[in-house]
């Protein structure tokens, strides 16, 4: 995967933050370790950050550092899950996801009638609803999507994870993986998605704490 | 801790061995073993002891010598003689004024070394000071740290306030942080002249921060906002945005404003 890379002078300047700064969101872990990437250069060593997610991060974290603290900002970009219970009417209220995501999402269980939702499931349920706001996706795998996150999620703990959905001459498949590993098909495969779970979990997260003043 | 007072004490005085479980008060003057995880409100060797397993409680204190096979959740750790410990160790308050040595790593609000401790993973802490020596394998993440001693950390050090004063020879692969400062107390002493090796100085590859001052210190790159540089320093290059002062003692290769 070559990633576009950003140094990290080139980042302070771009955003005006000092080193200092940089060095405390590190230490808070609103940066992820991995992504300070050492590498050698003429003039020593260099530390490189991969370009799109780094923007948007250290903007993420100047806008909404005047409302949270640097802790609370922690919980929001951990990749952690939460142990917020939501219930259905309430999810529904904010708009998290649509109904019918909703409605998928307990075909696919066995509690058809399930009104409490942990977070995991809720994220579950959003990566769905993203998934097939997509459009890449239909109902059918949507439901065989619920079950592989629900059977194999908690296998990666807090380590981030993605769902691949690919394709072979129409037949769905899904895999999960670590974030950021390298996976190779033979030539008749054809990946469909990618989804990021824990863009969603942090995409999730600010939803939460945004709505929580309503 | 649950249902304390059922629980019953542990003393090895002599030789003894010992299952682990629940335990209220825990303590070795003799020599024990203990072949299980214990979790107990207090942990006290005062001879040699042998934990098979982890171990969790509220006060570890070790005045004659223990060795660990697991990891250690305690909510004050102390040694005064010498502790091993094959896991990681997570603590409120951690003191160590005689040897400890932690393979994994060490998590910790406020660590105290007199003594010499080595971690062999990572240490992150809110506020560490060291008047002893400290060696790390990974990398330092506290919000201040206060050296007089010596230490060796092969990784990085990062910490919103570094403040060092250099008594031995101090080596780190990288420093970055707020306010950052290296200052040498004592003046030259003879030795120093005849044995320059053992000289007291920083050595590291890259100092970066918002303020800077530094003295002894041998470095490649030293990048930030304000920075001086005092007497002693051999660094290669110097990048700066606000402010920038050098002594005619030290030896700077280049300097750029950026």
């Amino acid at each position: 995967m070559t990633e576009d890379l950003i140094s990290k002078k080139e980042l302070l300047e771009q955003t005006g933050i000092s080193y200092g700064q940089l060095y405390r969101w590190k230490r808070k872990n609103l940066i992820p370790e991995d992504w300070f990437i050492r590498k050698s250069s003429f003039t020593g060593q260099e530390t490189f950050f991969p370009r799109e997610s780094i923007l948007t991060r250290i903007d993420r974290i100047k806008n909404m550092k005047d409302e949270l603290s640097l802790d609370e900002l922690a919980d929001v970009f951990s990749p952690s899950v939460s142990n917020k219970v939501l219930t259905r009417v309430e999810i529904e209220r904010k708009h998290l996801v649509t109904p019918i995501s909703i409605h998928l999402f307990l075909e696919s269980g066995s509690e058809k009638e399930k009104q409490t939702f942990s977070f995991e499931e809720m994220l579950c349920i959003y990566v769905l609803d993203q998934a097939l706001a997509s459009g890449q996706m239909n109902r059918e795998e949507g439901i065989l999507l619920v079950q592989t996150f629900q059977a194999y999620y908690s296998k990666f703990q807090d380590k981030g994870c993605d769902i691949i959905l690919t394709r072979k001459m129409g037949i769905p498949l899904f895999t999960m993986l670590t974030t950021g590993s390298e996976v190779y098909f033979d030539t008749g495969v054809k990946e469909v998605l990618r989804l990021s779970l824990n863009t969603y979990l942090e995409q999730l997260k600010v939803k939460l704490s945004e709505s929580e003043g309503f | 801790m649950k249902n304390e007072q059922t629980r019953p004490d542990l003393n090895i005085s002599g030789v003894g061995r010992a299952a682990g479980g629940m335990y209220r008060h825990v303590r070795v003057d003799g020599v024990g073993k203990f072949s299980g995880d214990i979790d107990c409100v207090s942990y006290e060797v005062n001879g040699t002891s042998g934990l098979q397993g982890n171990l969790h409680c509220e006060r570890y204190v070790v005045n004659g010598s223990a060795n660990i096979q697991g990891s250690v959740a305690a909510d004050e750790y102390q040694v005064n003689g010498s502790s091993k410990i094959e896991g990681s160790v997570k603590t409120r308050q951690t003191r160590i004024d005689g040897i400890t040595s932690i393979k994994e790593h060490l998590q910790t609000d406020k660590l105290i070394v007199n003594g010499k401790a080595t971690i062999d993973g990572k240490l992150i802490g809110s506020c560490v000071e060291v008047a002893g020596g400290i060696t790390v394998g990974k990398d330092v993440e506290c919000e201040t740290i206060e050296v007089q001693g010596g230490f060796k950390i092969k990784g990085m050090l990062n910490a919103g306030t570094v403040d060092i004063v250099l008594h031995h020879r101090c080596e780190v692969e990288e420093i970055g942080g707020e306010q950052i400062q290296v200052r040498r107390k004592s003046k030259v002493r003879l030795l120093d002249q005849f044995v320059p090796a053992m000289t007291p100085r920083l050595k590291t590859h890259i100092i970066e921060g918002d303020d800077i001052y530094l003295e002894h210190t041998h470095a490649g790159t030293v990048r930030g906002g304000r920075i001086t540089i005092g007497p002693g320093c051999e660094i290669g290059a110097v990048e700066y945005s606000v402010s920038y002062e050098q002594d005619p003692e030290s030896r700077v290769g280049r300097q750029v404003q950026m």
